[in-house]
């Protein structure tokens, strides 16, 4: 019933002769093979795979510079490969969803139009076995290269595979190609900044090439934290899957589950209660807060002021003990539910709330008397790392790293989400794109997000925290969603494909922003020396969680 | 004439085990003051287990590392590798012949103090060289050519910071130079070097912070952004030579910031009062130089707790580009203020 | 502007900063002589409640991670219009070393049988079978009481 009155609205606001539909309509006639509007400001649309390139170069002119995301579905008599593209200026998502053979999955890679392709296409053809002609390095991204099998294909079936022993050593012997050395030139070296990272980013794996102490060519490596999360998604409940999300970017979890639940939300058609968005946006914010707290305490410690890390982890504790109040949990809060969030905040918890908006900006006042006088650090990020705005854009890089190229784009003012178009806020942008200038935005940036917890305590309304529409076995009806928020790191998505029958997702994709801006990071960081690399990447902030899943 | 050469090796042997003495007693406190220190400024604790206050926790220390297995490398090219804590250990007791914590008690009051400490103190850069070739590790050999880039830059400055104290008190003994500033403006503003060289008290400071290897000229000490410092090959004892070296030289380098700029032992109101009093007297310019001494070492500290590494092209264009002009700057205004 | 270079040369304000910190009281707690108080919301360990356990196995059906088990502790009758029925009893057995303390367990069930305890809770043993919490450590008996059916 939900279903064909949804049904009916799409074709109403299609026959409202959709501009960029008409557009691609009058240029590509009979290839476009089915459209719909799924939402506003999301247009879908269904081509052949072998129509890809010509829609998306026209796409590019159209304005649709932001490449999202690049997913593969396995409907079992053919393949998919949905493509999600943003276009700043008109503020509007395409998805392309470009069917193949399933016996021989071939489509033309993006990477000449949309360098942020590079890592998504790997990501697919490892996970589905989809091959993109074209691209130029096409090799297994989070399995090992002497993995055997498409995990994300209906048909696998686990085995024990005896793959990483052999094979994979001789495959870092060589180094990559550099020209010979010259008369008086160094040799260069390979060199691996190894899993077991010495600051705290996680399992990430740099295979850097040094001339001397210059940096010549980085490759990341990453796969190391890979648990499948995609695939577990396939075969648990959609309540079931939601304690999982946590576990995706574990600095700020709230935000994880909310990108998730907006999108099953939006494939039931269900309307949240009014409190509970409210509170969702509070603790968004919260975990912006943390998130940001805990960027400054590692960037310290990464420069070797270790004071600052003690400071930072002392001012997130006072947001993980809020958060231990409301959810049960410092870390993992497993808190908001389909249709809201699972309980009501304790009592006494507002008042907390509020003394804690009061205490922070006294706090975040030394960190600015310390960081900002202080000449060594201030030379040590100044002009390292720059990122120019057009080769943000074209790397798919979002979130505090683009805004700090001078790109204002925020997910929550260009496609707003929840209630966030109610609140007002501040887009803060540096015009430098050095490492200092990533930091400079983190920074401001709590205190943005503490303007709008005070906007939104002030205009908390009464009333419940769940939607009583929602059912007790959740069973959407056929269709995709794709949620995008803005997570701390960037802009995250989770593009959920429901097949009407039954109660898992049939295929979940999540897009993390560390992802994407990681794989930016070898584009713009050669050419310096290791420690300012080291100091560059961590001001790339990265979680090891969500780029591996 | 036997008898007197007796006497004197006698004396000679007593005055290094007092020195030694007093050396290893102000490192073992200054293991335990570091850790509360650094605890502080992080607002923890710090070692508060091992006997009241942690006090007993640099015995605990030094029992863990005697108890550890000495591992050597295969390649290790042993008669280096074995060599070098025992060199560090040497040459960073050696300048500490040459300074006195109270008048006459020094350990050689020789008439060339200060260029014996100036030679003495480059030779240490020999241990961090023998320890990172010794090692056969790239690693180690990388921090130990930083390290010894960082020691090389920055003994130019120092040692060109002395020439203008020894220039006003025409002597090179380490001993004139404390009673050259026993004076005092007034009977209470005391007229020490560091007031007669600022420019000078600068440079000196932050060179003998870049040779003792602290934060912010880190590059030996922890270099864990990438590489982790000459002395990863070591373990067990030989790792707490090195240690032992590192703190000795943090004890000299305040030791001789004192001697030089603080004076000594001499305080304006009590040194006077106590100066008739015989044996009293030693042990109030002991007391009075250490409590200086420990000043130092807390600011030091402080400046640990605080600042971040500098990276390693900013610390030698700090050197020769920064610190270098500085001190012949201040070379050449002392010479035109003492002529005129 | 050379007067903002000097003052961020000598790293004064820095400084003053981290000497502010050396007065203030440590924000650490000794551990195991003082013992952080935990929010009553707190995850920590599930205690089950036997006498309100139905034996309906939602617990089992929604744990993610597939940690909880039914077993079956006796048999109870009813009469129902002269007859018996048998109904075998169940209590949920936890395999706290997989448990993610997500909380869906607790959310779920019916009777509120299944609730957290929030003292402090030090899970860590020595063993791996230690870790498996059978239906009467969670309900807080010492040992097990043997196949009493139910009341």
């Amino acid at each position: 019933m939900a279903e064909e009155k949804a049904q009916e609205e799409v074709e109403e606001q299609e026959e409202a002769k959709h501009e960029l539909l008409e557009e691609l309509r009058s240029s590509f006639g009979e290839k476009i093979l089915q459209a719909r509007l799924l939402r506003p400001r999301r247009l879908q649309v269904r081509i052949k795979g072998e129509d890809l390139y010509p829609v998306a170069e026209f796409l590019k002119g159209a304005g649709f510079d932001h490449l999202s995301c690049i997913s593969g579905v396995d409907y079992q008599e053919h393949m998919e490969a949905v493509y999600h593209l943003w276009s700043y200026s008109r503020r509007e998502l395409i998805q392309i969803n470009a069917e193949l053979p399933r016996d021989n999955p071939e489509i033309a890679s993006l990477v000449p139009l949309y360098r942020a392709a590079d890592w998504h296409e790997r990501e697919a053809y490892d996970m589905l076995g989809i091959v993109f002609k074209g691209h130029p390095n096409l090799k297994r991204m989070l399995l090992p290269e002497t993995f055997e099998g498409h995990p994300l294909r209906k048909d696998f079936k686990t085995q024990p595979m005896s793959w990483y022993l052999e094979g994979e050593a001789e495959m870092w012997e060589t180094p990559v190609e550099v020209s010979p050395p010259e008369d008086g030139e160094t040799e260069v070296m390979v060199l691996n900044i190894g899993p077991q990272h010495p600051s705290t980013h996680g399992v990430a794996r740099l295979v850097t090439t040094l001339s001397g102490e210059t940096v010549v060519k980085i490759e990341p490596v990453i796969g190391y934290l890979h648990r499948g999360v995609e695939k577990i998604a396939e075969m648990r409940t959609y309540q079931q899957f939601l304690p999982l999300t946590d576990r995706t970017d574990y600095i700020s979890s709230i935000t994880n589950n909310l990108a998730y639940v907006l999108a099953v939300e939006e494939l039931l058609g269900v309307r949240v209660p009014e409190r509970a968005e409210y509170l969702r946006v509070i603790l968004s914010e919260l975990q912006r807060i943390a998130n940001h707290l805990m960027f400054i305490a590692a960037f310290g410690a990464d420069l070797g002021a270790w004071t600052v890390m003690m400071y930072g982890f002392r001012e997130r504790e006072m947001v993980l003990d809020l958060m231990e109040q409301v959810s049960g949990q410092r870390l993992l809060y497993n808190f908001l539910r389909i249709g809201g969030l699972k309980e009501d905040v304790p009592p006494g918890w507002e008042d907390n709330l509020r003394n804690f908006l009061r205490v922070l900006p006294e706090r975040l006042a030394d960190y600015e008397t310390y960081f900002f006088n202080n000449e060594i650090f201030i030379k040590r990020c100044e002009g390292v790392g720059v990122l120019e705005p057009e080769l943000a854009i074209d790397l798919g890089v979002t979130g505090p790293m683009l805004r700090a190229s001078g790109v204002a784009r925020d997910v929550r003012r260009d496609d707003p989400y929840s209630i966030y178009d109610r609140f007002d806020f501040e887009v803060v942008t540096e015009e430098a794109g050095d490492t200092l200038a990533r930091f400079k935005v983190r920074f401001r940036e709590i205190f943005e997000s503490l303007r709008i917890i005070e906007q939104a305590l002030e205009d908390l309304p009464e009333g419940e925290v769940r939607s009583p529409d929602v059912p007790k076995v959740i069973r959407p009806p056929r269709g995709e969603a794709y949620s995008r928020i803005e997570a701390p790191k960037g802009e995250l998505a989770y593009y959920v494909v429901s097949d009407g029958k039954s109660t898992s997702p049939y295929r979940l994709k999540i897009r993390s922003p560390a992802f994407c801006n990681l794989s930016a990071f070898p584009h713009y960081a050669t050419g310096e020396i290791i420690p300012d690399m080291i100091v560059n990447f961590a001001s790339v902030d990265i979680v090891m969680g969500e780029i591996d899943r | 004439m036997v008898n007197e050469m007796l006497l004197q090796v006698l004396q000679g042997l007593i005055a290094v085990v007092a020195v030694i003495l007093f050396l290893s007693l102000n490192v073992l406190f200054l293991t335990w003051m570091e850790r509360k220190v650094i605890a502080r400024i992080h607002v923890r604790y710090g070692p508060n287990r091992a006997g009241p206050y942690g006090l007993l926790q640099p015995i605990a220390d030094m029992l863990k590392l005697l108890t550890k297995e000495d591992i050597v490398p295969e390649r290790a090219d042993r008669l280096v590798y074995n060599l070098a804590p025992v060199v560090a250990f040497l040459f960073a007791l050696m300048p500490a012949a040459a300074i006195g914590i109270g008048s006459g008690l020094i350990a050689a009051d020789i008439g060339v103090g200060v260029l014996y400490i100036a030679a003495v103190a480059s030779l240490s850069t020999l241990a961090v060289l023998m320890a990172a070739w010794g090692s056969n590790n790239k690693y180690s050999l990388l921090g130990g050519m930083r390290t010894a880039a960082q020691s090389l830059s920055y003994e130019i400055p120092l040692v060109l910071s002395m020439i203008g104290i020894v220039a006003i008190v025409g002597s090179l003994s380490t001993q004139d130079i404390v009673a050259a500033q026993s004076q005092a403006w007034f009977g209470i503003i005391p007229k020490w070097f560091i007031f007669y060289q600022p420019l000078a008290f600068i440079v000196f400071f932050t060179a003998v912070v870049a040779e003792m290897g602290r934060i912010p000229f880190d590059l030996p000490e922890s270099e864990s952004e990438l590489v982790a410092g000459f002395h990863t090959e070591y373990s067990g004892m030989k790792f707490a030579m090195f240690m032992f070296a590192e703190y000795i030289h943090f004890v000299v380098g305040s030791a001789l910031v004192v001697t030089l700029f603080l004076g000594g032992w001499h305080l304006p109101v009590i040194s006077p009062l106590v100066a008739e009093l015989g044996w009293v007297k030693y042990l109030v310019q002991v007391a009075i130089f250490v409590a200086k001494m420990y000043l130092v070492i807390f600011v030091l500290m402080w400046v640990r707790g605080t600042l971040t590494r500098t990276k390693v092209d900013h610390v030698l264009s700090y050197g020769w580009k920064g610190l270098l002009p500085l001190a012949l700057a201040n070379v050449v205004i002392t010479g035109v203020v003492l002529s005129i | 502007m050379l007067k903002q270079k000097l003052k961020n040369l000598s790293h004064i304000l820095p400084m003053s900063v981290t000497f502010k910190h050396l007065f203030r009281p440590p924000i650490t707690i000794q551990y195991p002589e003082q013992r952080d108080v935990m929010k009553p919301r707190y995850r920590a360990r599930q205690r089950l409640d036997d006498k309100k356990c139905i034996s309906c196995g939602s617990c089992a059906r929604v744990c993610p991670n597939r940690t909880i088990q039914m077993k079956v502790v006796g048999i109870e009758e009813k009469k129902v219009k002269d007859r018996v029925i048998k109904r075998e009893k169940k209590h949920p057995e936890i395999y706290l070393g997989r448990c993610m303390f997500c909380g869906l367990c607790v959310e779920v069930c019916p009777t509120g049988a299944l609730s957290w305890q929030n003292e402090p809770v030090e899970l860590a043993e020595y063993t791996r079978e230690e870790l498996f919490y059978p239906w009467w450590k969670l309900a807080g008996y010492e040992r097990d009481p043997g196949g009493e059916g139910g009341d």
